[in-house]
């Protein structure tokens, strides 16, 4: 199988789940193909776990929810040393991050100091726990859930945290036929259970490495730097991209590219992705009248600055 | 116009370039000019007439039997004008190429008939270079470079054409010109005019680097000497008149060692031959004895016995000249000469002082002078009486009979005189304020014609003038004699050199002082002349520069021109790097005094300094933040961008501009996908041709992938199909 028959039956394997998200689905693949972390936000009900579920479930390799609510302690996710009384020394248990996916459900629910422990794990995949670092088995993906900001009972992430995710994804609701279908199916079972994985780890870790090698022409960086350069001097926007933003644009547009079959990034690539990519890395300014970072306002300032950057001929 | 029809005219005027410059150079019978006429005529009538005329030519052509016969006949008639009428080659041989040229015309059909046309039209512009050194022939050469790279440029897009479509166009006289042939574009107008200039450049790069040899292999002597008066052994008074109205030149003059305007230098006496012997009629020289000046290398000629020290150079007053063909073997130079330069088998000088060739020439000729003035010794401006050499007293004091009363005038005039100078002072003197110009003497046939002048009509020109004033010297006992040549005062400021034509002759006088030698004198008032220049003058004047320079660069052209060209090009560069280090090593003298008085300053005031520097810092900074960000924002063009990169981003912008066309327009910020989405709802049916291309173009431009021939092939047919759907939608609408 190579790879994109395994990328094709790995998105086909998801839309069992998800009805009608096609858009949806090869986003969440270009995130895992691009050793990316994903952040699903959106209201309540629209299959955001059950995305994150079924993309775990379709691949042959450990898989860890945690729910994250307002009591949950950094310990809780990353492990605890506890006395072994027949050693008489000190023990390590490894806590559920310790696993290749990972679904942080409902993240904002738990207080920052939680959200926290998580940095470490995401940027660097690895856990230091009492002077003694554990590294994390590849691939390792957190795929996070959250309602919206205003919802009541959140801890927005902060800003380091948020970098720290590859895409923001919103699923939105499906359309009538969709829905319809969605109601007829079975009930009994949840519908993420019934599918079988069809990737290996190892095979995701190939094709990680593959999408590392997806070719970028010249013209493209100077493109992908230029809508960068071009978040940092806009005036509705407070934060432009970091760095690390432009290097994880540049990731997800050659992780595109393999998932749709190219050895090469072509400019669609980055202007498909920069609104996912970029748009929860940077803030409003409240002198705009738009007080809250909401996914539809940030996502549409990138999508006009967009509109103003040169495509290379 | 399409490619087909800007191709058989660009091979007619290729043709009829190198003809034009044929007739030019020789002269053509009547009757072959009017047949070569007829069938130019016809080749441009067959590209230019509607398609049912062509029919009818069609009809009237001649079989290719009869011409056969005529280019038979034509052979024929070959040899009988080689042998018999014009009993040389070149005519002969010119007269047949005609001919052919006339059969080429007539009968362009086969791809190789073009091929024969373009070898005649070249031999015949090669025969007329052979035949002409005229300027004329510069424009013909250019037209006939541009025409040529036309030519075979069309020769070979349609002969690709042919080869990618398989159907035959060039072979088919009839056949209705191919509409999908492409048409001419304004762009390869001026992209083929550009290569044909830069051929242009590069001939002349050859020209002047590569070595050649002489001029004139074939050339003939070219139009007849012109007829000069006064330098031959006898002259008679009054027959300059006549050539005083003729502006034809003669010479022309360059002072390369003394620039600076004429006005400063005074006119220039060119010396021509001088007369010892007056009989009362006409003057003679009866010192005919000449003698061979010795050569020393390099051509130069010299009075002197070798071994002599020649005058030091920067007495000498060096004149570079180009010497019309004469009938007279006389050189001419300032007085008075030293050395000659020129490339002569000989040269011969005779007593007087006169330069003679053996023979009078029939080309022009360009040689240099150098004279060293000669002026009147202070001590001999003194004396009262001078004593003479014998041969001298023989030669220099002879007097016709003339009158008493010319005598008495003689003495009268220098009564008052102290000294032999003065005396020639007041001859000169009263010569030019008692006496006046007048061409318009008619006394041609005066038996007197002295006396005439001095004692009745006091009116004449300077034969009268210079005559009068030997004949008074000599009367009051001081050794003069007359000389002929060319007075210059024709100044091209253009080219720089003095224009001396026919009516420049002059005759003027040389005394004699024992020790200083002859003194030029000049008792001629100026010609009342003809003040304010017009713009005809100015241009006439540079239109003779431009003539020089051409003889001077194409013509006569030689190695050692050559030589002196790579030396004046070192030299030149040995300069510039001279300055440029010299201006280098100021400049940072300057500035470094600059910068050490600046901290001096700093240090003793203080305060406005730093505000002066604080406000320049935060400038500049400010500045350089702007110009980053303006370079930034807008997109850098794509460098080091590969061939293949390059060839399918142009085939993606002409797409873009079929597209365009057809109202779909790419914005800056529109992706190629996106823009063939727009295409897909549209305009449909150019889906799948933007498709194709937009697919190969991203391959390419963004792959790296390479761009092979068959890709290449494709996509341009690809566009050519877009190009005709756009057409044919627009037509459509219309």
């Amino acid at each position: 199988m190579n790879s994109s028959q395994s990328i094709k039956s790995l998105q086909d394997n998801i839309a069992q789940v998800i009805k009608g998200k096609p858009r949806v689905i090869e986003m969440a693949v270009v995130c895992l193909l691009a050793r990316g972390h994903l952040l699903i936000e959106d209201v309540p009900g629209v299959g955001k776990t059950t995305l994150a579920h079924s993309l775990a479930r379709s691949l042959d390799c450990s898989f860890k929810r945690i729910q994250f609510t307002s009591d949950l302690l950094p310990s809780d996710i990353v492990g605890i040393s506890m006395f072994n009384r027949q050693k008489q020394a000190f023990e390590f248990m490894p806590g559920p991050l310790f696993a290749n996916i990972v679904l942080a459900d409902e993240i904002n629910r738990t207080t920052p100091k939680t959200q926290s422990s998580l940095l470490e794990a995401m940027s660097e995949s690895q856990i230091s726990v009492d002077n003694q670092t554990y590294p994390l088995q590849q691939p390792f993906m957190v795929i996070a859930t959250q309602n919206p900001a205003e919802y009541h009972g959140t801890f927005p992430l902060p800003e380091s945290q948020l970098d720290r995710f590859l895409m923001r994804l919103r699923i939105g609701y499906p359309t009538p036929d969709e829905e319809k279908k969605v109601l007829d199916r079975p009930q009994l079972l949840h519908p993420a259970d019934e599918i079988q994985p069809v990737l290996s780890a190892q095979h995701i870790v190939d094709l990680q490495a593959q999408a590392e090698k997806v070719r970028m022409e010249e013209s493209l960086m100077d493109y992908l730097l230029a809508i960068v350069f071009a978040t940092r001097h806009n005036e509705l926007l407070s934060l432009g991209v970091s760095t690390r933003g432009a290097l994880a644009l540049c990731r997800a547009a050659k992780a595109l590219a393999l998932v749709r079959d190219r050895t090469y990034c072509l400019p669609e690539d980055i202007k498909e992705l920069a609104p996912t990519v970029l748009s929860h890395r940077v803030m409003l300014s409240r002198s705009q009248g738009m007080r809250t970072n909401t996914v539809e306002h940030t996502e549409r300032v990138i999508q006009d600055i967009l509109e103003t950057v040169p495509v290379p001929v | 116009m399409t490619l087909d029809r800007a191709f058989r005219l660009s091979s007619i005027l290729l043709a009829a370039t190198g003809f034009a410059s044929l007739t030019l150079a020789i002269a053509l019978p009547f009757w072959l000019l009017v047949l070569s006429g007829a069938a130019f005529a016809v080749a441009l009538l067959r590209v230019n007439l509607p398609s049912g005329l062509s029919g009818v030519l069609q009809q009237i052509r001649l079989s290719a039997l009869t011409w056969n016969i005529f280019l038979l006949l034509a052979f024929a008639g070959f040899w009988i004008d080689l042998l018999l009428v014009s009993q040389e080659l070149l005519p002969a041989g010119i007269h047949f190429l005609v001919l052919l040229l006339v059969n080429k015309l007539s009968n362009l059909d086969q791809r190789r008939d073009f091929l024969h046309l373009y070898a005649i039209s070249l031999i015949t512009l090669l025969a007329s270079a052979a035949l002409t050194t005229q300027i004329w022939y510069a424009p013909f050469f250019f037209v006939y470079l541009v025409a040529g790279v036309w030519t075979l440029l069309l020769y070979h897009l349609l002969q690709e054409h042919e080869e990618s479509t398989g159907h035959q166009m060039l072979g088919s006289h009839a056949a209705p010109l191919d509409s999908t042939l492409p048409h001419m574009t304004a762009r390869f107008f001026w992209t083929t005019n550009a290569m044909a200039a830069g051929a242009f450049g590069l001939t002349l790069l050859f020209f002047f680097s590569i070595p050649r040899v002489g001029v004139g292999l074939l050339q003939h002597s070219h139009g007849e000497s012109l007829r000069t008066t006064g330098f031959s052994e006898q002259v008679d008074l009054g027959v300059m008149a006549p050539v005083k109205q003729d502006p034809s030149i003669v010479m022309r003059v360059e002072l390369p060692d003394s620039p600076g305007t004429p006005s400063a230098r005074g006119p220039l006496y060119l010396r021509g031959v001088a007369y010892n012997r007056y009989d009362g009629k006409s003057w003679s020289n009866n010192l005919l004895h000449r003698r061979m000046l010795t050569e020393l290398p390099q051509g130069t000629f010299t009075f002197r016995t070798p071994g002599a020290k020649l005058p030091p150079q920067a007495r000498a007053l060096r004149q570079d000249i180009l010497l019309e063909p004469l009938d007279t073997a006389v050189l001419f130079g300032a007085p008075l000469a030293f050395a000659v330069r020129g490339d002569f088998h000989s040269l011969q000088s005779d007593l007087t002082g006169s330069l003679h060739l053996a023979f009078p020439s029939h080309t022009r000729i360009q040689y240099t002078v150098y004279s060293v003035p000669t002026n009147l010794n202070p001590a001999e401006q003194a004396a009262a009486a001078l004593l003479y050499p014998d041969f001298i007293l023989q030669q220099y004091l002879q007097i016709p009979s003339v009158s008493p009363q010319i005598v008495d005038l003689a003495h009268r005039v220098t009564q008052p005189a102290t000294s032999v100078s003065q005396a020639v002072a007041l001859i000169h003197t009263h010569l030019l304020t008692n006496y006046r110009y007048n061409l318009d003497v008619p006394s041609l046939q005066s038996a007197h014609p002295l006396e005439d002048f001095l004692l009745t009509r006091k009116t004449g020109y300077c034969e009268h003038y210079a005559t009068a004033m030997v004949v008074l010297l000599r009367a009051t006992g001081i050794p003069a004699r007359l000389v002929t040549g060319f007075l210059a005062t024709e100044w091209n400021e253009f080219g720089g050199y003095y224009t001396v034509r026919q009516r420049d002759a002059h005759a003027w006088v040389e005394v004699y002082f024992p020790q200083s030698g002859w003194i030029t004198m000049d008792p001629t008032p100026p010609a009342p002349e003809n003040t304010g220049q017009t713009w005809w003058q100015s241009a006439e004047r540079v239109t003779d520069s431009v003539r020089l320079q051409w003889d001077r660069l194409f013509v006569h052209f030689s190695a050692n021109d050559q030589l002196t060209v790579v030396q004046g090009i070192r030299e030149s560069g040995e300069a510039v790097r001279a300055k440029l280090s010299e201006s280098l090593n100021s400049l940072s003298a300057r500035s470094s005094a600059m910068f050490r008085r600046f901290l001096s300053s700093f240090t003793s005031t203080g305060i406005p300094e730093i505000v002066l520097l604080v406000i320049l810092a935060i400038g500049s900074t400010y500045a350089g933040r702007l110009l980053l960000r303006s370079s930034r924002s807008a997109t850098s063009p794509p460098d080091a961008l590969s061939a293949h990169q390059r060839t399918v981003i142009t085939l993606y912008t002409n797409m873009l501009h079929c597209l365009a066309q057809r109202g779909i327009v790419k914005s800056a910020s529109t992706t190629p996908m996106e823009l063939l989405r727009h295409v897909q709802e549209e305009w449909a049916e150019a889906w799948p041709f933007a498709d194709a291309l937009t697919q190969l173009y991203t391959r390419v431009r963004f792959g790296h992938a390479s761009l092979t021939p068959e890709d290449h092939s494709t996509a341009e047919n690809l566009l050519r199909r877009l190009h005709a759907l756009e057409r044919a939608t627009t037509r459509s609408q219309q």
